[in-house]
């Protein structure tokens, strides 16, 4: 990096120095070659391990996967730790690439690692895996990441979408005749019958609503585009935007008219998914995306001195449109993994190896049972436990299951900038600055212009 | 004739000159000028965190055709031009009539304006968005009393761009503040009072006294919050993501997100040159029109 | 009494800049629900300590004295500095001074994204990722301080050197005894200013610090504020932790600043500067 120019004598220990580091490398570098052991990166939030227990992603990566496949396989594995996972960057992981100071296997949510799915990073695992491998994979959790038939990164365990009903508000609106039994698996509804629902809450009183918006940044727009599922739109296909048809117009169309007319709080773009839990927790709210993940499914509720009732939650699909889709598939947040290509194949071997096993059901299982995610593997089984953890749970399971999952563009390395259009379009829409049909036009335009790069 | 070189009274003063601003300049050059010239050279490639290939003007030409650059071009050239002025101006009201209050007072007002400088812009905003919230936030609560409607303030076209300047202006002003207070207790009082035995009342007084005294100070304040502004994302990432539909977007946040979001360096590099064009451009005609005139 | 309207309005302006940060203190007393309660107030109807006990659980402390160490060296550093570089540039003559001086303003214009990764390439070969020296040296060198101090030093009486010069001083006795204990009180200002700009430096620190022992108070408190798991138990956005957060996060430069108020602004600002 620098060169200090020093005359005669400091130039020539200069180069005496050099040619010992030299020999002393060429002579070492074998040994170190065997010794060095691959490095796996995980990329989180900050304080997950405190969080759920001490040292929590000690004991599950360190202790429940990569251990086990050391002493199967007598390969050596690091644990490296970045945790400046905000905002779905990934800077120091970016710094660490840059500088050559690389790491084997990343594992991080697809959002981050979508940046790096291409062969200036990692290897096409279609051919570099074996076929039963891939096979486990349910079709369409691959189909999030492939590209150009290319694959390269593994969709992990991750969270889905559905809402959360509650129970108590319906009755009082005298509207759970649409509401299946509780153990009733399916868990569909149509948008008519949503529809009735959403006014019935809403005309409970000022403070209530039916359903609600966000839109004040990017996290959460994951909850409209399932409503647009629930239309019969994709909004990707063959790496293209697929949103502007009948269908999708017809979705945002009916998003804004639920917004016009105050079905929804007011002021969507200037709020935060966590306040619309406020909202629900607090009993206000008829109905709310969900993403069922922790101990606070089934049956819940703040006290704040008014609501010391708890009421009654359940787990629903989004509404589909009747006679046009048969039921929605939710949106599907994986988390993914890939290794990356160091230019040595002999760690890139052991990389793969790796991969196999944190991609494989049994690695799969405990992370999913750990953080309360939904497995791509067909083969994985989310266990049930006992409570309303459990039931939503399993009914989740049941759905990825049945419906697939909707591809809101994870798997695309510009879907961070993707999800900034969507919002600009949005938040236009909402705000009257163009209408739902443009909204829909435009975000196909800079969609298809972002994804054809 | 090397000794004479030596021993001159010019060359001891380059020597020690350099001397003194050796360290400096060392580190400048360490840390920020190679960076930055690696960095910038970056704008003639495609590059991610790994790979980088030529591509000549093709980010420049790519950043030209793309209608949201010139919206946050405009953007930020409206951020500039709205709160510049105000924060240039309105420090100078304020020190003007603190002067001659009581010393405790003006510990207080000094206080009050430097004060929401100490927290780094991105955490402050977190509070104001909790003040702006359209259900939650206290200032709709405020305006409902005089009975105003709600008004959603960082996600409504114009009510975006004034919240974010409100959070920028109030977070920017206290060095401001303190830098003209401290240039006005520096002046001479005889000057005033010899004004004032000429006839002069206290606006005469400030224009003609008072403004050119402080103008090397004004010049500095005008400078720094130009560059400051230009430079503005971390507000307006936390406060309105850009939005609503691109009407706060500013050149910088485009960066941070082209850069750290979608790992295109080449392309941040490009818009970081036309930054640093036009930031210079505008510093240098600030100098000339307030700096050239001592 | 135009001028008593005038002075009313700067007292409200006042009160008005202090109002969010007021706001923000409050706030962080209220618990999850108070702070979403309707209508707000400023005095949280039940005030609560399990905020701060939250926050408590995680090195914050550890964090405000690493962002001590780094402010503080920074801060020392980049005036000391800047003080010689600015007599440098206002006293001396320096072969293509106007261009070096231009280069130096210019640095601070180009946005800190592009230099990043180089300049984190130059701080990993020198093996400094991740350490305090990381963090403080590529801020010592400011160059809007350096401005300042030209801009000071410019007036600077020529004859107060020169008398000193005939007296026998060198330059280092000059720079010692004259120079720097009249520029005394902008230094210290400066200090003070750098010492809080450092603080804030979030950007650079949130890259460079990567365990969390080195983390400095804002890049510990970002991480907590934008993780999933503290501000989505049960989805309810919990503004009074983000407030307190805030609050921690604001609260030592705060409480530097009011006791630099105390001890140094009465004399820099009584017109220490006429001589």
């Amino acid at each position: 990096m620098l060169t200090i120019k020093r005359g005669g004598k400091m130039k020539r220990f200069l180069i005496l120095m050099m040619m010992v580091l030299l020999t002393f490398s060429v002579f070492t570098e074998g040994q170190q070659e065997e010794e060095k052991p691959i490095i796996f990166a995980i990329v989180n939030d900050y304080p997950a391990a405190k969080v759920h227990d001490a040292d929590f992603e000690g004991w599950l990566y360190a202790d429940r996967i990569v251990a086990p496949f050391t002493e199967a396989t007598g390969i050596e594995v690091t644990i490296r730790k970045y945790t400046d996972a905000t905002d779905n960057t990934a800077k120091s992981l970016d710094m660490d690439l840059a500088s050559g100071d690389s790491s084997d296997v990343i594992l991080s949510y697809g959002g981050r690692v979508n940046k790096f799915a291409n062969a200036d990073f990692g290897v096409n695992l279609y051919e570099a895996l074996p076929q039963e491998f891939i096979d486990q994979f349910a079709p369409s959790a691959l189909k999030q990441f492939e590209r150009n038939g290319e694959l390269f990164t593994l969709p992990m365990p991750g969270w889905a979408t559905c809402m959360m009903v509650n129970v108590d508000l319906f009755e009082e609106a005298g509207v759970t005749d649409i509401l299946p039994a509780d153990d009733d698996p399916d868990r569909s509804w149509t948008i008519a019958e949503f529809d009735r629902a959403v006014k019935a809450v809403t005309a409970l009183g000022d403070e209530y609503y039916g359903y609600y918006l966000i839109a004040k940044e990017c996290g959460g727009d994951y909850w409209i585009m399932n409503m647009l599922g629930g239309f019969g739109a994709k909004l990707y296909e063959d790496g293209k935007v697929a949103l502007n048809c009948p269908a999708g117009i017809e979705g945002m169309e009916y998003i804004h008219y639920l917004h016009e007319n105050g079905y929804v709080p007011y002021g969507a773009s200037g709020l935060f998914d966590g306040d619309m839990a406020s909202l629900y927790f607090t009993g206000k709210l008829g109905t709310r995306g969900y993403v069922p993940m922790g101990a606070d499914a089934g049956e819940i509720s703040f006290k704040d001195g008014k609501n010391d009732k708890p009421f009654k939650s359940i787990l629903m699909e989004y509404p589909h449109i009747e006679g046009v889709v048969d039921g929605v598939p939710p949106c599907y947040g994986p988390d993914a993994t890939m290794v990356i290509d160091n230019g040595d194949p002999v760690r890139l071997a052991k990389a793969l190896k790796f991969i196999e096993w944190l991609a494989g059901a049994d690695s799969q299982s405990v992370i999913a049972k750990s953080f309360a995610k939904f497995s791509p593997l067909t083969t994985v089984i989310t266990e049930r436990e006992p409570g309303p953890i459990g039931t939503a749970k399993a009914q989740m399971a049941q759905i990825i299951k049945g419906r697939g999952i909707y591809d809101m563009g994870v798997g695309f390395p510009v879907y961070n900038e993707l999800r900034q259009i969507w919002l600009a379009v949005f938040q236009g829409m909402l705000t009257n600055a163009i209408t739902p049909k443009e909204a829909v036009e435009e975000f196909e335009r800079r969609g298809n212009k972002l994804l054809s790069e | 004739m090397a000794i004479n070189f030596f021993q001159s009274k010019k060359t001891k003063d380059y020597i020690i000159g350099l001397a003194l601003i050796a360290p400096a300049l060392v580190i400048f050059i360490l840390f920020t000028a190679i960076p930055t010239i690696q960095g910038i050279t970056l704008a003639f490639f495609k590059a991610n965190a790994r790979v980088s290939r030529y591509v000549g003007f093709k980010n420049f030409i790519y950043l030209i055709n793309d209608d949201i650059f010139w919206k946050a071009m405009w953007n930020t050239i409206k951020y500039v031009g709205f709160s510049v002025p105000i924060m240039v101006s309105l420090p100078f009201y304020v020190a003007l009539i603190a002067h001659d209050m009581p010393k405790k007072i003006q510990s207080f007002i000094r206080f009050a304006f430097y004060v929401p400088l100490i927290s780094a812009g991105m955490i402050i905003s977190i509070v104001w968005n909790w003040i702006f919230s359209p259900q939650y936030g206290l200032l709709n609560y405020i305006i409902g009393l005089i009975g105003l409607g709600p008004i959603v303030w960082t996600g409504t076209i114009p009510a975006a761009f004034f919240s974010v300047c409100i959070v920028l202006i109030t977070s920017s002003m206290g060095l401001n503040l303190i830098l003209y207070m401290s240039g006005l207790s520096s002046i001479d009082r005889q000057l005033y009072d010899a004004a004032e035995l000429d006839g002069c009342d206290n606006k005469q007084k400030a224009i003609y006294i008072t403004v050119p005294l402080m103008l090397p100070i004004i010049a500095f304040v005008t400078i720094t919050q130009t560059i400051g502004v230009m430079m503005i994302w971390q507000i307006i990432y936390v406060l309105t993501s850009g939005g609503p539909y691109f009407a706060t977007v500013s050149l910088v946040y485009q960066i941070y997100i082209r850069a750290f979001q979608s790992s295109k360096y080449g392309l941040a590099a490009a818009e970081s040159i036309i930054v640093l064009i036009i930031v210079l451009t505008l510093a240098l005609i600030q100098k000339k029109v307030l700096v050239d005139r001592e | 009494m135009i001028k008593t309207i005038n002075r009313i309005t700067i007292i409200l302006l006042s009160l008005l800049l202090l109002f969010p940060v007021i706001w923000m203190i409050t706030g962080s007393f209220k618990s999850v629900l108070g702070a979403v309660a309707m209508p707000p107030t400023l005095i949280p109807r039940k005030p609560t300590l399990e905020n701060y006990a939250i926050l408590l659980e995680y090195p914050v402390f550890r964090w405000a004295v690493n962002s001590f160490i780094v402010s503080g060296f920074g801060a020392f550093g980049a005036t000391v500095f800047s003080i010689l570089s600015g007599y440098a540039f206002a006293k001396k003559k320096i072969p293509y001074k106007e261009i070096i001086f231009v280069m130096l303003l210019a640095s601070i214009m180009v946005p800190m994204q592009s230099k990043m990764i180089p300049l984190f390439l130059m701080i990993k070969t020198m093996g400094l990722v991740d350490t305090l020296p990381g963090m403080i040296i590529p801020g010592l060198t400011s160059p809007v301080y350096i401005f300042f101090f030209r801009q000071f030093l410019k007036s600077f009486p020529d004859d107060l050197l020169d008398s000193a010069e005939i007296d026998g001083a060198g330059e280092f006795t000059k720079i010692i005894h004259v120079v720097v204990p009249l520029s005394m009180a902008p230094a210290a200002a400066m200090f003070i200013i750098g010492f809080i700009g450092g603080w804030n430096a979030l950007m650079w620190q949130l890259i460079i610090a990567r365990s969390e022992e080195i983390y400095t108070l804002p890049v510990g408190i970002i991480k907590l504020i934008q993780s999933f798991d503290i501000f989505y138990k049960a989805g309810i956005e919990h503004y009074g932790l983000k407030n307190a957060c805030a609050t921690f996060a604001f609260a030592p430069p705060l409480i530097v600043f009011i006791i630099f108020q105390k001890h140094f602004m009465k004399n820099i600002f009584s017109g220490a500067t006429k001589e």
